[in-house]
């Protein structure tokens, strides 16, 4: 998979929900094979970042930037470029996880094999609801795997998931941005991730 | 756009507890109908054909949560906005799937029903057709309410916002299944078809529009 070379720059990001301020001025930028790690406690805007990035709160002030087009007021357009993973596993009731892989195989036009990928993360055959969190987590990562895009928001990726599940996203964060794509990833578990760029957003102080 | 179709139909499926549902609440409105005229013939067979329009439009409302709000709650609505394939391709698909397996198996014992209301057999086909090209509407009409009340979870509020909207499809139905025109391009069929491909081609902008303003 070529990608092209890729950054995003957030410039002074306020945003406020239900008139109270919830980001403040949050800069930073990031360039192919950059990763950038959120934390802070629960309910501090991790989330709530994310969703501004992919365009899903428009009321908020400040630029985002991708490749320095100014794409602010194009959500749109932005989320095309964007693969997200969210807290949540967000699968369908009903489905297996193969039939899951397949269902957004063809949403994300993706070429992958749907049976390699439930291979590669040891999925079950049988139904999602008698899944467990972390194997939904899997699934979500599989998902992830298949959008072909350069930028990833991963919300707190790691949660649920066990050592092997671990090792497993971060092989494949690692050859996502060696592939020339970047990411933010928001969590509570930073050891694991890049603290040459990160965010406190509780003392909201750039390391 | 075939392999959407054809896995939106495989979650239909597995989760179809609302087709049955939705079956037998028409059956019983019907039969209800049939019951309640005392077997006065004249009576019934005028009564029929708006009882069927009713019911349909009944059953359809039951099922109208199922639509898009369950892709709401869990999430993977947020996952189908970002695709590759835009969100007005997503919700047609939708729709058209709920309309196949909804309206379509209610449909298919509409003749029978129309019996018990002792409409000619005639008759019988011709409303059949009508409700076949009429009742298209009704879904994508459904679809938009859905998505203008993602957020709004109670049900009370859907139905009381839908029942309008759904009145110039209604009467235009109850009209032509009443008509004693056989000719089908006749002015009133005509105005039922244009009412349906009107809601067919606009549904999916505005929904997709209602649940882009629900996400920012």
């Amino acid at each position: 998979m070529i990608k092209k070379q890729i950054s995003i720059s957030i410039h002074s990001l306020s945003c406020a929900v239900d008139g109270k301020l919830v980001l403040e001025d949050i800069n930073f930028s990031l360039t192919s094979g950059q990763s950038i790690t959120i934390t802070g406690p629960n309910g501090v805007g991790k989330t709530l970042l994310l969703h501004v990035i992919l365009g899903f709160k428009s009321s908020f002030k400040g630029h985002i930037l991708i490749n320095e087009v100014d794409f602010s007021e194009d959500p749109d357009d932005r989320q095309e470029q964007i693969g997200y993973y969210g807290h949540r596993a967000s699968l369908q009731a009903g489905l297996t996880p193969l039939e899951i892989i397949k269902y957004w195989k063809a949403y994300y036009n993706s070429d992958a094999v749907a049976m390699d990928l439930v291979k590669f993360w040891g999925l079950p055959n049988n139904t999602v609801e008698n899944c467990s969190e972390g194997q939904r987590k899997r699934i979500g990562l599989a998902r992830l795997s298949m959008m072909q895009r350069n930028i990833w928001l991963l919300d707190e990726p790691t949660t649920n998931l066990d050592l092997e599940g671990k090792e497993k996203f971060l092989e494949l964060h690692a050859s996502h941005l060696k592939s020339g794509g970047l990411s933010v990833i928001t969590t509570h578990e930073p050891s694991q991730f890049n603290k040459n760029k990160m965010i406190n957003l509780d003392k909201h102080r750039i390391n | 756009m075939l392999n959407i179709l054809k896995l939106e139909f495989l979650i239909v499926l597995r989760s179809g507890s609302h087709i049955g549902l939705a079956f037998s609440f028409f059956l019983f409105f019907m039969l209800l109908f049939a019951l309640s005229s005392l077997g006065n013939s004249s009576f019934l067979s005028g009564l029929g054909l708006t009882a069927v329009w009713l019911s349909l439009l009944m059953s359809i409302l039951l099922t109208l949560n199922k639509i898009i709000h369950e892709d709401f709650k869990s999430g993977v609505l947020e996952y189908l906005l970002i695709s590759d394939i835009p969100i007005e391709v997503t919700l047609f698909c939708k729709t058209l799937v709920h309309w196949v397996s909804v309206v379509i198996p209610l449909l298919i014992v509409t003749p029978l029903v129309l019996i018990t209301f002792q409409i000619s057999s005639d008759n019988v086909a011709k409303v059949v057709f009508i409700l076949l090209l009429g009742s298209p509407s009704l879904s994508f009409i459904g679809m938009m309410i859905s998505c203008l009340t993602l957020a709004n979870r109670s049900s009370l509020l859907l139905t009381t916002i839908t029942i309008p909207f759904y009145f110039p499809t209604l009467l235009l139905g109850i009209f032509c299944c009443a008509s004693t025109n056989n000719n089908l391009i006749a002015f009133e069929y005509l105005l039922l078809y244009a009412n349906t491909l009107f809601t067919i081609v606009i549904s999916p902008y505005i929904s997709a529009y209602a649940i882009k303003l629900n996400y920012s």
